[in-house]
Parts: structure tokens; sequence; C-alpha cells
């Protein structure tokens, strides 16, 4: 019975899947709530190349993003929007295989600033 | 050249903070560079913090500090889908001075400790992003923000600029991180009212508890949950390594939000208010994959160097000593005037002295042992709790069947993982 439940669950886990975030929306109304100052002129992180993205199957940068950042296309590719990152770096180190994401961190003064922490 | 500073630490956390204290004391002219508004405002931890280690760097903080609520108990849980099974530790010793740790959040308190530095004589500069190193000769001699009279030159540079050290990968002291070298984890503060904390959490007034939670808490992965009580708010969280988020392809805020519906949990938060969001890396690549700490002309402390102890929520504190002892090394360093590589090897030397690389040598093989052995967090869970309910459950069947039943439910183990799984633990923890 535990058993069987556990093999059945880590085939689940195990599938290759291009599995998406269940709930982008929460993530969207908890950044809401996060205090930002947007930087106008400049995206701290840049696709290098949008083709890229075509040859990749998985696309982890979508699914690991803790502030849902990154969206799919319908042609495959992937955009990004940097306005509710939280400069984690996650987006970065999942995009070993293709290293397609220029990463830098926003100018003095802007991007999040947590009151908390 | 004669205008240089004896140092520039990047990053105003408390790695930073604490040997830019450090070198202020020891009379050298130092600056910090920090890209948030003010320091504490990029920076995210669960977050306790521990008296002893404390007090050891800042005398009489408890005084001054931005202190939540001291820590009288621990409790370790572990969740299945529908159960929790859990142990509780709670000491009245805890609950009086001298306290053995405290919740804090971290924006207000590293703003606060940024000026314990600025007392001492150091210099702190908000709203500066050092995006690159000056080199010359082949060593460091100082950083710069990009911009036109961005350039800065020092002795010496003290890279602390956290979990996501772009500056030590540009020092070619090591490479981009792997995804099994970092965990994602991600946060909310839930504010509730002091009066509503203490009565679900049973704490007298002002006192705090901490709850790590396993299992299902991070779906099953190798990871925890975490509850801590603030004075009116709750810090809650949870993560795993970047490598299984990325196995299973699942997103660290529906791991949280799953974590927040268990109904062991739900009770605790309810009625609560979100108010900050936050999510953040944490090195636990540990002792195996620990970055070259020091080159010519600089030193890298903190999270930037993988200071951190998984197995007992340790950071802040290693972060803190760290900063320490290379703000000796470099204090010795000036008095000979080399901030050569082999000069500053001093800190390595310090390091290896300390808990720092001792206890991080104690845990080298625990996150190996255990992410390799997935079913401690979850079939073994399911097991013991799938026991505790045969046990506990009246329904008319003698104890001697219900003791075959349970014992039933063990033999099902496969032995020689189970042995395994025992001579491993000893081996990953001796």
């Amino acid at each position: 019975m535990g058993l069987q439940r556990m093999v059945k669950d880590r085939q689940v886990l195990e599938q290759p899947a291009r599995s998406r975030i269940l709930d982008p929306a929460a993530i969207e109304r908890k950044l809401a709530l996060n205090t930002y100052r947007v930087d106008p002129s400049r995206a701290h992180i840049r696709i290098i190349d949008h083709d890229v993205c075509l040859a990749c199957e998985r696309q982890q940068c979508i699914n690991c993003c803790p502030a849902n950042c990154y969206a799919p296309r319908d042609d495959g590719r992937v955009v990004f929007s940097y306005e509710g990152c939280v400069e984690c770096g996650t987006c970065r180190i999942v995009c070993h295989v293709f290293d397609n994401i220029e990463w830098t961190y926003p100018r003095g003064g802007f991007g999040i600033q947590y009151q908390h922490g | 050249m004669d205008e240089r500073m004896d140092a520039i630490v990047v990053g105003a956390g408390p790695a930073g903070v604490t040997a830019a204290r450090a070198l202020a004391d020891a009379g050298l002219a130092v600056v910090v560079l920090e890209r948030g508004q003010f320091p504490g405002s990029k920076n995210v931890w669960g977050g306790i913090l521990y008296r002893q280690p404390t007090e050891e760097i800042c005398p009489g903080f408890e005084a001054e500090a931005p202190l939540e609520r001291p820590i009288i108990e621990q409790r370790y849980l572990m969740l299945t889908e529908d159960a929790v099974l859990g142990a509780t530790y709670r000491t009245q010793r805890f609950a009086e001075p001298p306290h053995n740790a405290y919740s804090v959040l971290r924006s207000p308190f590293d703003r606060w400790y940024a000026t314990k530095a600025e007392e001492a004589g150091a210099e702190v500069f908000s709203e500066f992003t050092v995006t690159d190193l000056l080199w010359e000769d082949g060593r460091v001699v100082g950083v710069t923000t990009g911009d036109a009279d961005g350039e800065l030159y020092a002795r010496c540079v003290v890279l602390a600029d956290g979990a996501n050290s772009l500056l030590a990968q540009k020092a070619g002291l090591h490479k981009e991180w792997a995804p099994i070298e970092q965990a994602l984890v991600a946060k909310e503060l839930i504010a509730l009212p002091a009066g509503t904390i203490e009565d679900r959490f049973a704490l007298p007034a002002g006192m705090g508890t901490a709850l790590e939670v396993f299992g299902e808490a991070t779906w099953g992965l190798l990871g925890y949950g975490f509850v801590y009580t603030n004075r009116d708010s709750l810090s809650i969280g949870t993560g795993a390594l970047l490598e299984d988020l990325i196995r299973t392809g699942i997103n660290v805020n529906d791991m949280l939000d799953r974590f927040k519906r268990h109904p062991a949990i739900a009770p605790l938060i309810a009625g609560g208010e979100t108010v900050e969001y936050s999510a953040h890396l944490i090195p636990e690549g540990g002792y195996h994959r620990m970055p070259r700490v020091y080159a010519d002309g600089v030193v890298v402390v903190g999270d930037a160097a993988g200071f951190v102890n998984p197995l007992n929520r340790e950071g802040v504190n290693l972060a803190m000593l760290s900063g320490t002892l290379a703000a000796q090394a470099v204090t010795e360093a000036a008095a000979t005037d080399d901030f050569s590589a082999a000069s500053l090897a001093r800190y390595r030397d310090l390091l290896d002295d300390s808990i720092v690389i001792k206890d991080l040598y104690k845990i080298r093989n625990a996150t190996d042992y255990a992410h390799a052995r997935p079913h401690l967090l979850t079939e073994y869970p399911r097991l013991v709790s799938d026991a505790a309910r045969e046990y506990l459950t009246v329904d008319g069947f003698s104890k001697k069947e219900k003791q075959a039943k349970i014992g039933g439910m063990f033999r099902g183990l496969p032995k020689r993982r189970l042995l395994g799984d025992l001579i491993g633990a000893a081996r990953a923890m001796t």
C-alpha cells in the first residue's frame, strides 16, 4: 500500500514533463505586495538569443522562476519581464545547458527593496 | 594612488558589515558598497539569529538590535499528505536570559547592523552596484560600478556580495554554481496579532517558537519548510535544491502554497495577511564544493563563499565569523603591506581553525547522503504514520493482531536498503 503509492509518486515526479507553474496568478498577487523601484531605462536580465529557447525542451526558467518573470510564447519562444524580478539568480543557474541568459544586478538603488526580508 | 582606501567591502550584509567594522576598528580606511536602497533591502533569510556567536562579534547587541522574539522551543515536524509526526523541545532555560536565539527580520536587522560599522569609522554607501573588479598586474586593485567616475581603488577588496556572487566568479575563484549547489527558498511574511500567535503556538507573552517541517512540506524533496514566530507576524517558507526543482518541474511558490494549505499548517496561519513575498538562493554546496576564498588582493566572505550549514540552519553566524577572520587576515596583511594571495592565505588558515570549516567538514556528506535517498522524506514517514494510526485506532482488533499488522507494514521494506540507510547515516554524520 504505502510502497506502491510511493512508486507511483516517483514515476510521476520523474517524467521529464514540461510542467508549468500551477498558479501563476498567486505569484502575481504576492509580488504586488512588495516594494520595487523599477529602473525604466534598463532591464537587468536579458534572454540572449530567443531562437535558442526553441531547442530547449523543458524551459526550466519558466518553471523555476519564483516571480513568474518568464512566460511561454505561442511560437515556442520565451518572453521575460523584469519588473517583478526578485534578483535571486535561479534562471541563470537553471539555464546552464544553453547559457542563454545575460544576468546582471539592477543599477544601484533599483529593483526589489525588501522592507522585512 | 595614495588616496586608495585600505579596503573596499562589496555588500552590506552580515559578513561584509562584520568585516568592515573589524577593519575600521583596526584603524584601516574602509568603504562598504551596497546595491540596495539601504543595507538589508536585498537580503532574505528564514530567520533565526543565535545569541552567543552574535554577542561574541557584536557585544551588547540585544539592547540595540531590532529583534522579534526569543526562541524558547524547537519543533521538528514530518508531514505526510494527511498526517503530521513530530518532536518538540521546549525549555524554560531558553526563556530566560541569556537566550539561545531570536527570530529576526533581516531588512531592519541588517540596516541596524550597518550602523555599527559606521560607528567604528567605516563609510557605508547604499545604491552602488559593483559590476566588475579592477585589475593591475594580475591582482585585484579595486572595483567599478560601470559608470564614468565609478572606479574605486583599494589595497584589498572583500567580496561579501551574497549567494549569487558574480564578483567571485569574475575574480576567477569559482565557476558558475551548479543546480545541485544552490537551494531556492520562497518565503512569506504573514501578519497576525501577537496574542493570536501566542495562543496558537501556546507561547508565553513575547516568546517564540521555530518549526522545521519535512516531507510533504517540500513535496517530498530534500529541503524543509519552516514557520518562525515574529513579534506580530509569522515567517513561513519552503524550498529545495535547484537540481530537484528542475527534475520535478515544481515551482517553489506552488510548493509554498501547498505547504500553507496542509491541514497541519493551515490553522497556524489562518486569518493572517501576507505583507511580503520573497525568494532567495542558499548556497548549499558545502565543504566539497567550496570555492577558493582568496586571491591576490581579494578575499570572499559569507554566502559568497558558500558558508552555510543547512543542517543546523546556520548561515548568518558563519557569515559574521568569516567576516571577522577575513578582517584579521587583511589587517595583518596591511601591517606588512603584502596583499598577495600567499599573504591572504592566512584567511583560509584562520577559517580552517574555526567552526566555519570544522562544521562544514563535519556535515560534508550529509546532503549527498539524503539526496540519494528520497524515500527518507516520503516512504518512511508514511510508514510511521500508518503504524501510528493503526496503533491509535481502537477498532475491536486485539493488541496482538495490531502488533502483527504493524510488523507486517515494516516487513515490506527492502532490508538491504534499510541497512544501507543506517550505515550511510552513521558515515555521513561522523
